[in-house]
């Protein structure tokens, strides 16, 4: 599959942009930066959010308000770390692709995630309602949490491949 | 500030965790990490972010309380966001311009 996708990935690293961020000293860590501050809004909303709907912790707002109030810079921190993800990607497109942690992270890991962070966010609506959650809000919670830690795992391993 | 008050417990306790994390890659290069001058600043930039959030902990019952949020409030977290997100950049500057970690 990756070799169809290789003309493309040679294509995005040779854009004048992504070139930039691969040559210039200052380029990839400030790229880096905007993948990194995305990725605290983002996680740290989904954290905050879960940590509520599992029962931990200080219970004066139902997990309900606590994901509606969250839930703007949550999907800023999503965009944020996306952007920033896109194009510290395309910096070195054609060696990402091939890399087997990377594969496993945007290929895998990212998509499971995200659609259970979709379900989860979708289905609060119901379980939030109550200042105690019902058993399968908690385990979805956890299961959300745990799916974002295998991401990171994943991404931290990029190097070592 | 209902809901700050919810979160500072985990704000503190992801830092605790950051710090001991951070301790830990730190020992693995002792020796080089501590007299580079990126790894300082961003030990001195934390430092400051740490007390920011100190001083908008401590203010926020009062800061909660005024109907609109009163300039210092807004520069206040300013200040913090600012702090924290230089936190990060000094952070990825120490591998780019040092090639540590």
């Amino acid at each position: 599959m990756h070799s169809s996708l290789m003309p493309l990935c040679r294509w995005l690293q040779n854009t004048s942009w992504a070139t930039a961020i691969r040559t210039s000293l200052w380029g990839y860590p400030f790229i880096q930066l905007i993948h990194f501050s995305g990725l605290s809004l983002w996680l740290g909303t989904i954290a905050v959010a879960d940590l509520r709907l599992i029962g931990v912790g200080n219970k004066s707002q139902t997990a309900g308000q606590v994901f509606d109030d969250l839930f703007a810079w949550n999907w800023i921190g999503f965009c944020t770390v996306v952007l920033g993800g896109f194009l510290l990607f395309s910096a070195q497109a054609t060696t990402y692709v091939l890399n087997p942690a990377f594969r496993v992270k945007l290929g895998m890991v990212v998509p499971s995630a995200l659609v259970w962070h979709v379900f989860v966010q979708w289905k609060t609506r119901d379980w939030g309602q109550t200042v105690e959650t019902p058993a399968i809000a908690k385990l979805a919670g956890l299961i959300e949490l745990l799916l974002w830690i295998g991401v990171v795992i994943a991404a931290v391993e990029i190097p070592n491949y | 500030v209902q809901f700050a008050r919810q979160v500072f417990p985990w704000m503190w306790t992801a830092f605790a965790l950051a710090v001991l994390s951070g301790f830990l890659m730190f020992t693995t290069d002792a020796g080089d990490y501590l007299p580079d001058t990126v790894f300082r600043t961003k030990m001195l930039v934390i430092l400051l972010a740490v007390i920011s959030a100190i001083v908008i902990q401590g203010k926020i019952s009062k800061w909660g309380e005024q109907p609109t949020l009163s300039a210092a409030a807004k520069t206040a977290a300013v200040i913090s966001i600012v702090l924290w997100i230089g936190s990060i950049l000094a952070g990825v500057e120490i591998a780019a311009i040092s090639g540590l970690g």
